[in-house]
């Protein structure tokens, strides 16, 4: 086979037919003497590659702007003609185009972009680890952060920073009338910004001195705060603000921009400790810092890693009492931010591309509909005299303007979709930043082009070998040319579906999932539960019975509040991650290697969120600092210590500490109550083992007062809450109630990504559907159309209605259902690959499999019924007569 | 006076230089075809360089199709005078065919 002939022969159409021999010898001449010349086959492929360029040179060469302007016309009044047709292409296009659009735009910013810090490359992650006890990626604690720093050479600097600190009371100019406000905040070490290379707007970072309580307490205030409420006033350095009631000096504004360790930070604070600290067990024991490092010029990361191991072994055996079995490790900082976004977004990258193959496949499947039907245009056209490479023109020309059309409504679909999304609370970092910059619009504008140009082109350059005889004969129906293409929109219609049925299992598969989720017992109550978070300020509440007895007169004026009927408080909320991890130990027991959890409440506690209680007794009031020390524990505590009990009471009167091992010095608890687990974690954790302290054994100076209504509609929890604003300022006016939550809504929020996965691929699988159905719809038409002599000799020779309706759902159904054995069988394989995205259900989950395929069934005899009733119209006499 | 792009340039100073055949140029300059040849195309509307067909019965007779190649022309001349002079390298570099054909190609009659 003469590969290069054929090439010629193809890319020749485009050449004008008066240049066209004289163009096929020229370049026959030149490949038969690379021929000769013994040159490479692929040297040989890559020289014939010119030809299209130039073929494509002489095309647009002979389009002066006459002709342009001519074709243009042409085109319009072809597309408008059919509006319809035109119509639903730019439609089924453009919104396949700007979901993609989104989707490369959020991939580009969230996975792609690199962090806006200097080097960033050159930036790590370091955490500490301890497989005896399945920690990874854990916090730090600071003795070990200070020997890192000091030590470890392969590192230029490194920082600290805490977790995120919400509500805290702030007042902008010191002692003022301003209103006192809530505001986010951030520990962090000295040097903060330099390690990270983004160096503050204005002033400077903390210094060592500020962190080991040798100046006084400095700030540094957010840019947009900055901006905001100081009017980016150059002047705010020392100024003094008043943050939880102490004054504090500004010393710094940070970079625009800095959405590093968290997003809307307000304000930035320094880590405070006292200089003795170094030398206390505490310091090298609480775990609570989070690290980040900067790479020396010419170090690796496994350098990094290598010799912060080899440091961390050295610690090991400094201080075997905190540091045995502690290692490290360290991630790349790009790959820390974004890792968790990584697998839910190439999830909805994978769905987005599925639902655009569906969408260019009925598009396609269109553009062939418009090929068949205009068969017969082409073959007068063509008989009256026009050249076959102006048909190819005109067609070219109706793809572009189609294109157009399509990007821009794909555009501004995606305009309207990025907008929408930078207000759904999801914790992707970067989300909001995504935008349409120029390179997603040249990407989206080139996929468009391509596309439509292949649609129109292809059914153009095949169809165009105008059998004129054929096609203008007598007896030739309006529908030859339709003919010839149902078969190749069948297979597109086969393929529409396939995707299409991938598509609904994956989302129906979401959809189990989510309902699992919903199912999952929490523990606790969460109807009719208000949650009011109260911040006491340590400046002018210092001691522990000035706490204790504020928060009692609240509880008491909550409790009076009409429609309440039990007030509780704890330390922190449910799924709120506020809780702390420890070891503990049976007293007198030489088991070890257990964790638990921590939770501070009050005698109200398990009332108002109806914490179940198994065996022994709950907290009461007079569980008090000057009694014994006694603690609650959860039933998976239980199982865990004494696996071989027979009830939970057995634990009653043991006695337990939060340390590895318990003796009377581990200050132990006596156990006194063992309650029901509860999911305080997240709802697809299991359950952990927790203990529950008495609050007034712990002092916590910011708690969750929880107000259990007695009705649990959303209009009696709300009228609640401005009584219990008045209840807390009648106590103390300088004290702003907080984060006014029901528990209802804190678990929703813990499920908001899980739902947002859901509803978006429930909407493609949606989508793909309908665009599979109208895929349906079309071939069916067409073949009705087609075939209509067959149909009429069938009611000719007694067929009924019922019978020819009949014929035309089966073809439908065989369609469908080969496209559902495809569909199914992808779903299968890509099954496992979404099997860590869901919750108690399997990516061959038999339930959804078969919803999928009813789903299916129904929607092909949806499409099946125009046709059908079409079908079953067919007068055999108008039929045949026209023969 | 039409500006010559870096390539257009090369490909006519290596036309300038003896290459005839489009392919020629390709070996001469390491620019594809895709680059060449629509230069090649334009340049000759523009009347810098002129294409002619080789004598079909010489070339029969050496057994192959003719060929197509290409002169400079005295408009072609000035417009590579004028491009050396912003692309200085050019002049220095030998663009000369690497297999030269026959040395005096027969004008067609055409």
């Amino acid at each position: 086979m003469d590969v290069f002939g054929t090439w010629l022969r193809l890319v020749g159409v485009l050449v004008p037919s008066e240049r066209r021999h004289e163009w096929r010898e020229e370049w026959r001449a030149e490949m038969d003497c690379l021929r000769r010349e013994d040159a490479g086959t692929f040297d040989r492929l890559r020289a014939a590659a010119g030809a299209l360029p130039d073929a494509a040179w002489h095309f647009f060469d002979e389009w002066s702007f006459d002709t342009m302007w001519n074709d243009f016309t042409h085109a319009l009044r072809a597309l408008r003609r059919r509006v319809s047709i035109t119509f639903l292409a730019v439609l089924v296009l453009g919104l396949g185009l700007g979901a993609t659009m989104v989707v490369v735009s959020v991939l580009d910013t969230v996975l792609l972009r690199p962090l806006p810090f200097e080097e960033p490359e050159r930036l790590a992650a370091v955490w500490e680890q301890n497989p005896a006890k399945g920690w990874h990626e854990n916090v730090v604690a600071p003795a070990n952060f200070f020997d890192w720093r000091e030590q470890a050479e392969s590192f230029d600097d490194m920082a600290i920073y805490g977790s995120w600190l919400a509500d805290l009371i702030f007042e902008p100019a010191g002692g003022n009338a301003a209103a006192p406000r809530r505001i986010s905040a951030v520990s962090i070490g000295p040097r903060f910004f330099e390690v990270l290379g983004m160096l503050p707007a204005l002033g400077r970072s903390f210094t060592d001195d500020e962190m080991w309580q040798r100046a006084e307490t400095a700030v540094v205030l957010s840019h947009e705060m900055w901006t905001g409420e100081f009017g980016a006033d150059p002047g705010v350095l020392e100024q003094t603000v008043t943050v939880e009631g102490h004054p504090r000096r500004v010393v710094g504004v940070a970079a625009p921009g800095l959405d590093f360790p968290y997003r809307d930070i307000d304000l930035w604070m320094p880590f405070r400790w006292d200089v003795g600290a170094k030398e206390q067990v505490w310091f090298r024991r609480a775990h609570f810092l989070r690290v980040v490092g900067r790479l020396a010029p010419g170090a690796t990361f496994d350098d990094a890693r290598a010799e912060l191991a080899a440091i961390a072994g050295r610690l090991s055996e400094q201080y075997p009492e905190t540091n045995t079995d502690m290692g490290t490790g360290l991630t790349p900082l790009h790959e820390w931010v974004v890792g968790d976004s990584r697998q839910p977004l190439a999830l909805v990258a994978s769905a987005v591309s599925l639902l655009l193959l569906v969408a260019c496949a009925n598009v396609a499947s269109l553009m062939l509909l418009r090929a068949g039907a205009r068969a017969r245009e082409m073959a007068v056209r063509s008989a009256l005299g026009a050249a076959r490479r102006r048909l190819v023109r005109l067609v070219v020309m109706e793809g572009l303007l189609l294109a157009t059309a399509a990007s821009l409504f794909g555009f501004l679909f995606a305009r309207l979709v990025l907008g929408a999304m930078r207000h759904l609370p999801l914790d992707v970092p970067r989300l909001d930043q995504a935008a349409l910059d120029p390179r997603t619009l040249a990407v989206g504008l080139g996929v468009t082009l391509v596309a439509t140009l292949a649609f129109s082109l292809a059914p153009a350059l095949l169809g165009s070998r105008v059998d004129l005889r054929a096609s203008l004969h007598a007896g030739a129906s309006r529908h030859t040319g339709s003919r010839r293409t149902v078969h190749a929109r069948r297979a597109l219609v086969v393929a529409e579906v396939a995707l299409a049925v991938l598509l609904v299992v994956a989302a129906g598969l979401f959809v189990r999932s989510l309902v699992g989720l919903y199912r999952v017992d929490p523990g606790f109550d969460t109807e009719g539960v208000l949650t009011v978070r109260v911040n006491v300020p340590g400046a002018r509440y210092q001691e522990e019975p000035q706490v204790e007895a504020l928060y009692d007169r609240i509880v008491e004026g909550a409790r009076v509040i009409p429609g309440v009927e039990h007030v509780g408080q704890s330390r922190t909320l449910p799924l709120g991650g506020g809780t702390w991890t420890s070891d503990f130990s049976l007293f007198g027991s030489d088991a070890y290697g257990f964790e638990t959890q921590h939770l501070e409440i009050d005698e109200g506690y398990s009332d108002a969120i109806g914490l179940r209680l198994l065996a022994g007794r709950h907290v009461q009031a007079s569980d008090r600092a000057d009694g014994e020390s006694v603690a609650l524990v959860s039933r998976e505590l239980v199982r865990q210590v004494l696996p071989a009990a027979e009830s939970p009471s057995e634990i009653l009167g043991h006695r337990l500490c939060s340390s590895k091992q318990c003796t009377e010095e581990d200050n132990p608890m006596t156990i006194v109550g063992v309650v029901e687990d509860t999911r305080f974690d997240g709802l697809s954790q299991g359950p952990r083992p927790m203990i529950y302290h008495p609050i007034r054994q712990r002092t916590q100076w910011d708690r969750d007062i929880f107000l259990r209504a007695a009705s649990s509609e959303p209009e009696a929890l709300a009228a609640l809450v401005e009584p219990m604003r008045r209840v807390v300022s009648d106590v103390d006016p300088g004290l702003p109630l907080m984060m006014v939550r029901t528990l209802d809504e804190v678990i929703e929020k813990s499920l908001a990504r899980e739902r947002f996965l859901t509803a978006l691929l429930a909407g493609f699988g949606g989508l793909a559907l309908v665009l599979a159905l109208v895929g349906t719809y079309g071939v069916l038409a067409t073949t009705v159309q087609v075939r209509r002599r067959e149909l009429g000799i069938r009611a000719a020779l007694g067929a009924g209605r019922g019978q020819l309706e009949t014929w035309v759902v089966r073809q439908g159904l065989a369609l469908l259902a080969l496209g559902a054995v495809l569909g199914l069988g992808l779903a299968l394989l890509a099954g496992r690959f979404i099997e860590s995205q869901l919750f108690a259900v399997g990516g061959r989950d038999p339930l959804t499999y078969a919803v999928a395929v009813a789903v299916l069934v129904a929607t092909g005899l949806v499409a099946a019924w125009l046709p059908a009733r079409a079908a079953s119209r067919v007068d055999p006499v108008a039929v045949l007569r026209a023969d | 006076m039409p500006r010559l792009s870096y390539a257009s340039a090369a490909i006519l100073q290596s036309i300038a230089s003896g290459s005839r055949y489009g392919f020629d140029v390709m070996a001469a300059t390491g620019l594809p075809s895709g680059t060449v040849y629509p230069a090649l195309r334009r340049m000759e509307k523009y009347e810098q360089i002129r294409g002619r067909w080789e004598n079909e019965r010489d070339a029969h007779r050496a057994g192959r199709p003719k060929r197509r190649y290409y002169e400079i022309t005295a408009t072609g001349t000035e417009v590579l005078e004028s491009a050396l002079e912003r692309f200085h390298s050019l002049r220095g570099l030998d663009l000369r065919p690497l297999n030269p054909g026959p040395l005096d190609p027969i004008p067609s009659e055409s």
